[in-house]
């Protein structure tokens, strides 16, 4: 009866060290991607970085279902979506009035191209893309990582592959149509 | 929105949003996961002892304040119809006591001063017998004597046998009155 305890814990111990190790080669191999996916939604260092360890936290407490898992990287970049669409929501969100934005930039008298070469495009970007719909608003800021394909956008949105290409295409003409808005007031 | 179509603007926001995308984690950020995960598994495993620990201590209080409060119950009176019944004894209807003789009499007492002597020498004990059963015992003991002592003083019954010794009269000095005896004689 001990020596089939002590077989019995043994396994255990086993399996908890296998998990351990797992969850170590997963954060050696998808750490900055699941960082990146992070900062896509909140586009904060500091925030992104914590919605990273939250989410390897997230797959220590679920070590016993890694086994079953069989795309990681996807499942990890929804968790990090997820934990960090949560944190955008519960954050204070600035004023991201369409009219402020194109009125500032209109009052500063930059150019475009200037625009682009110094790092607040980044900003002006951000600003104009918080003012989408949510929807086009996730779908843009994935696609914005080179190393997402569609097929997993759909997988951490979790809508069809489809809806992915058609409101990549609705984000990008909305976007373009607000910035040549203000860079066009720019211009005058 | 005339320059829609304008390659230099659609230029502009493919390299915009290139850029927008383009981001890189600070140095160390693996190591600064694991030290997080390793750093919230000694809490778990700290909170877990501390919960082992604190299970027992409460069991141990617990079985000590038990222990505790079965020393010091408090007594309190108790009567016969306040207590469970241990065991419920069918007791027959009285029989008028004028009617038996004194031995029987006496061994039904004994019976019954028996039956409740026995009750408070059973151990262990169902329960310590209240005033009731103790006034009951003291009661049937005093009944028992009493009836010892009227079946000493009892005249024999009629048609028993008795040894009776005869009486002797020394005859009075002088030629008195002789017994019917002497005179027999």
């Amino acid at each position: 009866m001990a020596f089939s305890t002590q077989v019995c814990c043994n396994q255990e111990m086993l399996i908890v060290q296998a998990a351990e190790d797992r969850v170590e080669f997963l954060v050696k191999e998808y750490a900055g991607f699941v960082f990146r996916v992070a900062y896509s939604v909140l586009r904060d260092y500091h925030d992104a970085e914590d919605a990273a360890q939250e989410t390897f936290l997230r797959l220590l407490r679920h070590r016993s279902e890694l086994p079953g898992i069989r795309e990681p990287r996807a499942w990890l970049a929804r968790i990090a979506f997820r934990i960090a669409l949560n944190k955008y929501r519960s954050r204070r969100v600035e004023s991201d009035d369409p009219a402020t934005v194109l009125a500032g930039l209109a009052a500063s008298g930059i150019p475009a191209e200037e625009f682009v070469q110094r790092g607040e495009m980044k900003i002006l970007l951000e600003r104009l893309i918080v003012t989408l719909p949510a929807d086009l608003r996730d779908v843009l800021r994935l696609s914005t990582m080179e190393e997402l394909t569609s097929s997993e956008i759909a997988t951490i949105l979790e809508i069809p592959g489809n809806s992915v290409r058609t409101r990549l295409h609705r984000a990008r003409q909305l976007l373009r149509e607000k910035l040549e808005s203000v860079l066009g007031i720019n211009h005058e | 929105m005339s320059d829609r179509n304008d390659p230099k603007k659609i230029d502009l926001l493919d390299a915009a949003l290139s850029a927008y995308g383009q981001v890189a984690p600070r140095p160390g950020l693996e190591a600064r996961i694991l030290g997080r995960i390793e750093e919230n598994a000694r809490r778990r495993r700290f909170v877990f002892r501390g919960l082992v620990v604190a299970t027992a201590g409460a069991t141990g209080l617990g079985l000590l304040l038990l222990v505790i409060s079965r020393d010091h119950v408090p007594v309190h009176e108790s009567t016969i119809a306040s207590r469970p019944k241990v065991e419920q004894e069918i007791v027959p209807a009285r029989q008028p006591e004028v009617a038996l003789a004194p031995k029987e009499a006496i061994a039904r007492i004994k019976v019954t001063a028996a039956s409740v002597v026995s009750r408070q020498a059973t151990f262990p004990a169902p329960s310590e017998p209240s005033d009731q059963e103790r006034a009951l015992a003291f009661l049937m003991q005093s009944r028992q004597e009493v009836l010892v002592a009227l079946s000493r003083s009892r005249p024999p019954e009629a048609g028993a046998e008795m040894d009776i010794p005869p009486i002797k009269l020394d005859p009075l000095p002088g030629g008195g009155f002789e017994s019917p005896e002497v005179r027999n004689q």
